[in-house]
């Protein structure tokens, strides 16, 4: 990817046909009060409009893919931050092997397909009257595309959210900027992650954190002890989970099953369990649990997924409704690579709810190299047929090898072209 | 563990779910049960289970139980633990209980060992149901319901609590009291924690919809899961005996994924 300028993020906002400046929103949408309602229109009334909230990987290719489809249809796509930057990447980050301006990318190339970008957080639905509500003003839809990623629920960790800075993570990119920091400036000690119950984004990602901080200190001499303490019995996904569980042992990481922390006590820095258990810490990484933001919730959706027919991705409970990636209940993995096929795949039955029949995609499927060291990942692949059912002939895993180190940066570059390039 | 069994993916450890992603090629229709085996107190069963399968476990006793269930992870230690007689940290462990129905099932061929100890001594069965994941989940989409596991629970006195396993959004936990005086609640893990800790009494944490008084004999609660929180039964009073089941509904079909 190119490196960013200032003209080029200028250029986003200029593209985009409402311009909602709203000011130094960095974040989470946890901490959004529901502002009064809005009462203007941010936009003339529609057509034929799709809006989507998010311009993550899937968001971004389902509009991309809709205005290739349905060239008639208008794409609306509210998303909050200026730049998106990659998912995958936030693991290579924290152990400075990966460059942010090679993996953050604008919104230019959905504007130059027709697609209308308005810099905005939604912070409310009006289902009933088919709205979106931003700060500013609210956007009425035909079909609505929820594409929002997750949210982490610090709150469900007693003390976490008043201490994140005793415990930065990579599941948001201020985290991951946190945590690089504070693993530069570690000087020793024990370092814990901890590992949520599944559904979280990128299974394997807490176990490839682990590894590369831990080959990160040992090059540099820093004698850190590094334990992971796992919510679930085993490592993640269960069809890696003897490769890792070996990989853990070699490397001298000590790993603790079913162990799910629900504290952090942040006078004598310890993990508290569910039994009762304590770890002692001096950095941590605690890995909240993930959920859809909470106006999806608030509306009435559903939490902490939008439950959705995975064949179409249209939402079990409204008719002009879809989501896609994270945000939805459905059998694929959270990650990228299926946020990828999923948003392009939903674009099709968009395109056929709204009249414009383009025949059918391929299912989706995952492939996933999980690093197990800055030189050697791990391989492994799964797929759903096209009604979103597993189809176990398809599993396959691979063991640490450097070519699966290329194959995953290549294909992660790969997506952020076919995405926003 | 508890959701340690990870919900979905992990579900699949737990339960039916995630073993349906492999499916035992030419084991079409599952055999019928083995006969029930008398078992003694200590001994280690061990169960081999393949990928795909969705073997039933089930132990009833006229005394009262403590059962350990441990699927093998791929750490010795743990299996030596369990063969010492204690309770590797991955272990379920069902206590106070009459009677457990639990499936074991996995993503890949593993070995199950299950051991119980006598509270109160009887005779105590043990026998397992074979079956197939795919038979499990053809149910759910039929739009049948799906027991996932149950257990008939005795509180003699004073309190007990344990997790309820294999909750995903779509499951149903349904508790029956049959005789005795008490209430049971089906906690969430911050109410749980503060009970637990003394901040709260069960009481102060119950409400309506989660707990259940009997003042003599029958009552019913029954709580359906729409998140992915964990969730622990509470159960405080005398002579108290009830019947908690995990049900899974269609809709829990929403909710699997491979996690991958
Ligand atoms: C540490 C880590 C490692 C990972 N590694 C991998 C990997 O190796 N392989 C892989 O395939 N995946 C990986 N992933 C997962 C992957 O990044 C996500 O699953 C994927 O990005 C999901 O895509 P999405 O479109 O659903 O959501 P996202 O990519 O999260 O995009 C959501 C978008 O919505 C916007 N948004 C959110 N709320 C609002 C709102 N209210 N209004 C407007 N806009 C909003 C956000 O700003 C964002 O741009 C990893 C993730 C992490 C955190």
């Amino acid at each position: 990817m190119d490196r960013l300028t200032r003209r080029q993020v200028l250029k986003v906002l200029g593209g985009a046909t409402v311009a909602a400046a709203t000011g130094g929103f960095t974040g989470q949408l946890l901490g959004w009060a529901t502002a009064q309602e809005p009462s203007r229109p941010l936009l003339p009334r529609p057509g034929r409009r799709v809006v989507i909230v998010g311009a993550g990987i899937s968001g971004a290719m389902c509009a991309r893919t809709l205005r290739k489809l349905a060239p008639d249809v208008e794409v609306v796509v509210l998303e909050r931050n200026p730049t998106y930057v990659s998912g995958p990447s936030h693991v290579d980050y924290v152990v400075g092997l990966e460059d942010a301006r090679k993996v953050t990318v604008t919104f230019d190339a959905l504007v130059r397909d027709g697609v209308r970008v308005i810099r905005s957080p939604a912070t409310g639905l009006r289902l009933q009257d088919n709205r979106v509500l931003t700060p500013q003003g609210f956007v009425e839809y035909s079909v609505l595309v929820l594409a929002t990623g997750l949210v982490p629920a610090e709150h469900e960790v007693r003390n976490l959210l008043e201490n994140r800075r005793l415990s930065p993570h990579a599941w948001t990119w201020a985290g991951t900027v946190e945590l690089r920091r504070a693993v530069e400036a570690f000087s020793g000690g024990t370092f814990v992650l901890t590992v949520p119950p599944p559904p979280y984004k990128c299974p394997p990602g807490p176990y490839e954190v682990a590894c590369l901080v831990q080959e990160y200190w040992r090059a540099k001499g820093v004698r850190a002890e590094v334990v992971v303490l796992d919510s679930n019995d085993r490592p993640q996904p269960p069809l890696l989970a003897d490769l890792w569980r070996r990989v853990l042992q070699e490397r001298g990481i000590t790993y603790k099953p079913s162990f799910k922390v629900v504290e952090l006590d942040p006078t004598s820095r310890v993990l508290i369990s569910d039994r009762g258990e304590r770890q002692r810490f001096d950095l941590a990484s605690v890995i909240p649990p993930q959920r859809a933001p909470l106006f999806i919730e608030e509306a009435g959706l559903g939490g902490p997924f939008v439950p959705i027919d995975p064949a179409t991705w249209r939402s079990r409970a409204q008719e002009n409704l879809y989501a896609l990636g994270d945000v939805a209940a459905s059998p694929y993995t959270k990650s990228a690579f299926t946020a990828f096929l999923q948003g392009r795949n939903a674009a099709y039955f968009i395109a056929r709810a709204l009249g414009r029949d383009r025949g059918e995609p391929d299912p989706v499927f995952n492939q996933c190299w999980p690093f197990v060291s800055s030189k050697e990942a791990l391989f492994v692949e799964v797929a759903w047929d096209k009604e979103g059912r597993p189809i176990p002939a398809r599993n396959r895993t691979g063991a640490p090898s450097a070519q699966h180190v290329k194959d995953r940066k290549q294909w992660e570059y790969g997506l952020l072209r076919a995405v926003y390039g | 563990m508890h959701r340690w069994a990870g919900v979905l993916l992990a579900l699949l450890m737990n339960g039916f779910l995630v073993g349906q992603m492999w499916v035992v090629r030419g084991a079409a229709l599952s055999p019928g049960p083995a006969e029930a085996v008398v078992v003694r107190e200590d001994e280690v069963h061990r169960r081999p289970v393949k990928a795909g399968e969705r073997t039933v476990l089930e132990v009833s006793t006229t005394g009262l139980l403590e059962v350990v269930v441990y699927e093998r992870t791929g750490d010795a230690r743990e299996l030596e633990e369990f063969r010492a007689g204690r309770v590797p940290r991955t272990a379920k462990v069902f206590s106070q209980v009459r009677e457990l129905s639990y499936p074991l099932s996995s993503v890949t061929d593993t070995e199950f060992y299950v051991r119980v100890r006598h509270l109160r001594p009887g005779e105590t069965r043990l026998r397992y149901v074979p079956g197939l994941v795919d038979e499990a989940m053809a149910r759910l989409r039929k739009g049948e319901n799906l027991v996932r596991n149950r257990g008939v629970v005795v509180v003699e006195g004073g309190r007990l609590t344990m997790p309820v396993y294999q909750l995903v959004p779509g499951t149903v936990v349904r508790v029956e009291v049959q005789s005795g005086r008490g209430v049971v609640g089906l906690l969430k893990t911050r109410d749980y924690l503060d009970v637990r800790d003394g901040r709260a009494t069960v009481a102060g944490r119950c409400t309506p919809q989660a707990c259940v008084e009997a003042s003599s004999g029958r009552a019913v609660l029954e709580v359906a899961v729409g998140d992915y929180d964990d969730r622990y039964l509470v159960a405080e009073g005398q002579g108290l005996v009830f019947t908690y089941r995990v049900v899974a509904t269609p809709e829990v079909l929403n909710h699997i994924s491979s996690c991958t």
